[in-house]
């Protein structure tokens, strides 16, 4: 960036420099963030934001420009147990989430033992799978009101937060921003979810908290085969019989459970070739009952199916339980197999989801991948309707293969674009594959053009087109 | 002229000018779609102009004569359709079973009526992953009908069955009784195939890259946000002609049992259903069981009817609700919920049972349910013991020559041996299937208008209704609206109690004289009053008039939502008038009336229940 660019930069505190090498404020209300976009508008300067602390997965630039980091904008204004919601700033990670909702009862919508350091907000902007399907309404949940700053410099609330009133107000009345719809006759949430920054900077959002069962138990049903956990998974998930729920691989499950070396080697040895994690719980009403019940359909259900109960691979289910409910221990468990990893995820049915595994290894075998690199988690969504696949390849960091497996990942989204994968939230090069249509890219390209006339928000992001005049670097 | 069209610069063409368009019009669109499916005949086009609300959007009970009507089979027709009025200058409105004024013409001769009715194919069940495709044309009975066969059931807005579902889930709101379980239309939404305003078809969520429906947002920011939010465009911003949505499981049989004959029937409530009609003291305890049932995700159907309007439902004319009606105790029966339970086998209904009977009595509530004699006996025991402690035993007294009447109604209509469940099988089958809502809300005036029922939480909810009906009451005293005791807040809970709505229903007379413009003044007090109170954005909020009072008090959205229809409909193709018009300004007519509710404004007390 210029010297003569900087010294026009708003007076906003410096931030710590990121991974792509990028300079960074922390601005720490959303009058700073306005105040910025419009500078940033006015000078033609790209501007990527960021919630999450370092490091990242995903969400790095894609050129040059300010990272916007709002890391440091951690409060959480509201919890209220009645109405089962949250309402927090953009940095406040799932622990600190966890955290200000234990003491009202709830807990936080979870994916599956996320990066301590990540962002809720940037989780559930990015519409990111969460390990309670049973909960989910809709694939936007359990997103409800978000603040933002449009690429214009206009501040906005969505769904019932916009007004009438304030926030107080609201609140004192009752309503606890737990509208996603509107106002009016869009659902300006609903745009801004998923477009990677795109679209808008989000400063604040409310969300959907869940009781916090007195009663849960996690169980564990396995089989050498996916296809009648398929099976129970969809049985389990039509009756509502259990909270938490997903499928993993047994190189995906050691990865979870296990730290050490001595661990991994002592779980992969017990793990068996597919596992369907699943928790019981007890409810608010009659929770004893409740959790006998189920825990009974559970029993049957997996007997039915073919499979058994078994216990995880590494510690206990109490401890499994208690693993399931926070942020995932460092090293992150994605990279805990040879030190890194790249994730290839995408959307299909569960009765579907053992032919795009068994693709997967295909293509992976034939890039040079071999089974032990590869793990796959398996999150069915939406009460089960939609599942989320997501194989990981484990990879040593720095190196040839490293750079390989990006290589492989990038590439692979094309053949299983083909063969019907679902690409719902594409990055980098899968947005090629995944947003072939024309329509569907003309809709988005309009949609830019309102909300971020100059394209100044995460320029080039989901293959959408830059400012024409370029930028002021 | 009323209050909303007359802002509109309406010039009608003469008369052989128009003839002219009109012959020119349906020659063209009989190329896209053969003939046999072109209409310009005056005496059809009129019989697209009797519609609902019609009083208060032009002051008559007619709305406009379109150019011409055309019957599109598929979705390349709809879109040449499309193409060709955006070539023309011609503007579009689609409308499928249609429900209201939104769906006609505003001007006279100015637009094509793109009806979707030979688009009526469910297309896809898919049973294991609970979703279907279904085209314009199929109702909530339809598609719920095929869906019980393979154990699912469907969500049916309150319009009722006979309703689109791909237009309550696409274009136009979506509150429903069964909502506690199956959601808000909107959100039920897992694509669609969207013919834009300027013809190009898009599919919106999965089916665009993977030829399966199984998903509604993405690839990246969703397509469905755009197009709808917690009202949808109201024909205002292209057609739908596809439409992917969520499906429920059903435990029950793949077909209801019916005895009796039309009016006067009644559903076999299946094997491990409950259908009670519950009861606690007062707003505070209609809160608490809110809560707990929303807490607890037993039920199926979290219903709050009043009771006017329950009476209604329940039977087949005025005269016959007149008797009901005139039970002392029945016009009292203010805080009750319908609550339907389904279960997968005897355990799981017997603990949802026991979960409703533990909250119950944890409020001092009663039920009357389709229990096993004793049970039912104690549970209604405890329902009389419950109305009693607001009304005194007296009333309670001075109703049983009544109810003993109504009874051997019932009894004559339905046989004894079903007359103590004979209620919770209307309440079922007014619930379940989403028939008879209608009756009974048309019967009492000739039609209805309803206000408030912001999506909210259930506490704000119960605070709109009083304020609705606070509003209402001035009316019925004036004679406006008909009385129906002034709270007819109708409603319920949404995915497990997240959030909820009730609505204040008002029946007028659409006949009278000026009764269309007392329902829009009705609709603009109720709205002032809802931001006043910070209701949220009422049902209402919908349309350029409403948007231009409640942009400002909401982060000037109309402003994006004008953006939204330029950036999509530059040729303003897609006939808007019930949800942006760019160059909306109020007219002379609307700020008269604005004024006079301004200086009568009704006396809110929230401290007090009416």
């Amino acid at each position: 960036m210029t010297t003569d660019l900087l010294q026009k930069l708003p007076d906003l505190p410096a931030g710590p420099t990121a991974g792509d090498g990028l300079p960074s404020v922390r601005p720490t209300s959303v009058e700073q963030v306005a105040k910025l976009v419009g500078w940033a508008r006015e000078e033609r300067v790209p501007l990527w934001p960021r919630s999450s602390q370092a490091p990242r997965r995903h969400g790095l630039a894609g050129g040059s420009g300010l990272a916007v980091d709002m890391s440091t904008m951690t409060a959480v204004p509201m919890v209220d147990r009645r109405n089962r919601v949250a309402l927090f700033e953009a940095g406040v990670t799932f622990a600190q989430l966890a955290d200000a909702l234990r003491p009202e009862g709830l807990r936080p919508v979870m994916p599956l033992c996320p990066r301590g350091a990540k962002s809720v907000l940037a989780t559930y902007l990015e519409r990111e799978a969460t390990t309670l399907p049973a909960f989910q309404w809709d694939l936007s949940d359990p997103l409800l009101c978000l603040e933002v700053v449009y690429g214009t410099g206009d501040v906005f609330r969505t769904g019932s937060a916009a007004g009438p009133g304030t926030l107080e107000e609201q609140w004192s009345s009752g309503d606890m921003q737990k509208g996603p719809m509107g106002p009016g006759h869009a659902d300006w949430m609903r745009i801004i979810q998923g477009g990677q920054g795109s679209i808008a900077l989000a400063t604040w959002c409310s969300a959907k908290a869940e009781v916090l069962p007195l009663i849960e138990t996690v169980h564990v049903v396995a089989s050498d085969t996916l296809t009648p956990l398929v099976e129970c998974a969809y049985r389990l998930l039509r009756r509502n019989a259990v909270d938490i729920c997903f499928i993993v691989d047994a190189n995906a499950f050691v990865d979870l459970t296990t730290v050490t070396a001595a661990e991994r080697a002592e779980a992969t040895r017990r793990a068996r070739p597919w596992s369907l994690v699943v928790s019981v719980s007890g409810g608010t009403e009659l929770p004893r009952r409740r959790h006998e019940h189920y825990t009974a359909v559970l029993l049957r259900e997996a007997r039915e199916a073919g499979a058994r109960l078994v216990d995880p691979p590494a510690g206990s289910p109490e401890s499994l339980l208690e693993l399931l409910r926070k942020p995932s221990a460092e090293p992150y468990w994605k990279e805990r197999r040879s030190g890194a990893s790249r994730e290839v995820f995408f959307q299909t049915t569960l009765d579907a989801v053992g032919d795009f595994v068994h693709s997967f290894r295909e293509h992976a075998a034939r890039a040079g991948i071999g089974p032990e690199q590869i793990g796959a988690y398996v999150q069915p969504q939406l009460g089960g309707r939609v599942t989320h696949v997501e194989l990981l390849v484990a990879c040593e960091p720095g190196g040839e293969q490293e750079a390989d497996t990006e290589a492989f990942a990038a590439a692979v989204a094309a053949p299983l674009v083909a063969e019907g994968a679902f690409f719902s939230r594409p990055y980098g090069e899968w947005c090629r594959p995944a947003l072939a249509s024309a329509g569907s890219r003309d809709v988005l390209e309009r949609a830019k053009s309102i909300f971020d006339p100059d394209r100044i928000l995460a320029p080039g992001r989901l293959g959408l087109k830059g400012n024409p005049d370029g930028y002021n670097l | 002229m009323s209050a909303i069209l007359s802002s509109r610069n309406i010039v009608e063409l003469p008369p052989e000018e128009a003839a002219d368009l009109r012959s020119k019009v349906g020659e063209r669109l009989a190329e896209i779609v053969g003939q046999r499916w072109v209409t310009t005949e005056p005496a059809i086009l009129d019989t697209y102009c009797w519609q609902y609300l019609a009083e208060a959007a032009v002051g008559s009970r007619w709305m406009f004569r379109p150019l011409a009507v055309v019957l599109p089979e598929t979705s390349e027709e709809v879109a040449a359709i499309v193409r060709y009025c955006n070539a023309e200058g011609i503007q579009f409105k689609a409308i499928s079973t249609g429900f209201g004024a939104w769906g006609a013409a505003t001007r006279p001769d100015s637009m094509v009526q793109i009806d979707l009715k030979r688009m009526d194919r469910i297309l896809e069940i898919d049973a294991k992953n609970m979703y279907a495709v279904v085209e314009p044309y199929v109702t909530g009975n339809e598609l719920q009908t095929e869906a019980f066969k393979v154990g699912l059931n469907t969500h049916i807005a309150g319009v009722g069955g006979q309703a689109s579902v791909l237009a309550s889930a696409t274009s136009m709101m979506g509150q429903g009784l069964d909502g506690v379980s199956m959601g808000f239309s909107c959100r039920n939404l897992l694509g669609a195939e969207w013919v834009t305003p300027e013809g190009e078809i898009v599919r919106v969520g999965s089916f665009d890259s993977s030829g399966r429906w199984f998903s509604g947002d993405g690839p990246g920011p969703s397509v469905r946000g755009i197009f709808r939010g917690f009202a949808g465009a109201l024909g205002g911003l292209g057609v739908f002609t596809k439409a992917a949505v969520k499906m429920y499981p059903w435990e029950g049989p793949e077909k209801l049992t019916f005895t009796g004959t039309s009016p006067n029937y009644q559903t076999e409530i299946p094997e491990h259903q409950l259908s009670a009609l519950c009861i606690v003291d007062g707003w505070d305890g209609m809160a608490e069981l809110g809560y707990r049932l929303g807490d607890s995700g037993i039920a199926t159907v979290v219903n709050r009817t009043a009771p006017s309007p329950m009476g209604a439902v329940f039977t087949a004319d005025n005269n016959e609700f007149v008797d009901i009606y005139s039970i002392p105790f029945v016009h009292e029966l203010y805080y009750t919920l319908a609550v339907i339970i389904q279960a997968h086998d005897a355990e799981e209904f017997e603990y949802k049972v026991d979960v409703l009977k533990s909250i119950l009595s944890d409020l001092g509530g009663g039920m009357i349910a389709n229990l096993p004699f004793r049970q039912y006996t104690y549970w209604f025991a405890r329902f009389s013991r419950t109305l009693s402690r607001r009304v005194g035993i007296k009333m309670i007294l001075r109703s049983v020559p009544g109810l003993l009447k109504m009874f051997t109604k019932m009894g004559r209509h339905f046989g004894l041996r079903r007359l103590p469940t004979s209620m919770s099988s209307l309440v079922y089958e007014s619930a379940m299937r989403s028939g008879m809502n209608l009756r009974g809300i048309f019967r009492f005036g000739g039609t209805f208008w309803t206000a408030m029922g912001s999506l909210v939480s259930w506490d704000t909810a119960i605070k709109g209704a009083k304020v609705g009906a606070q509003v209402k009451q001035k009316y019925i005293q004036r004679g406006q609206f008909f009385d129906d005791g002034a709270d007819n807040a109708w409603g319920g809970l949404y995915e497990n109690g997240a959030y909820s709505h009730l609505e204040e229903l008002a029946c007028y007379d659409p006949t009278e004289e000026k009764s269309g413009d007392t329902a829009i003044g009705y609709i603009f007090e109720t709205n002032l009053a809802s931001a006043e109170h910070h209701l949220s954005l009422p049902l209402n909020a919908v349309g350029p008039q409403a948007s231009m009072f409640f942009g400002p008090l909401c982060r000037n959205y109309q402003a994006w939502q004008v953006k939204i229809k330029q950036a999509y409909d530059p040729n303003d193709a897609s006939e808007g008038s019930s949800y942006v018009m760019p160059d909306y300004k109020p007219g002379g007519v609307l700020k008269k009336l604005v004024m006079t509710v301004l200086d009568d404004r009704a006396e809110i007390d929230l401290t007090k229940d009416l």
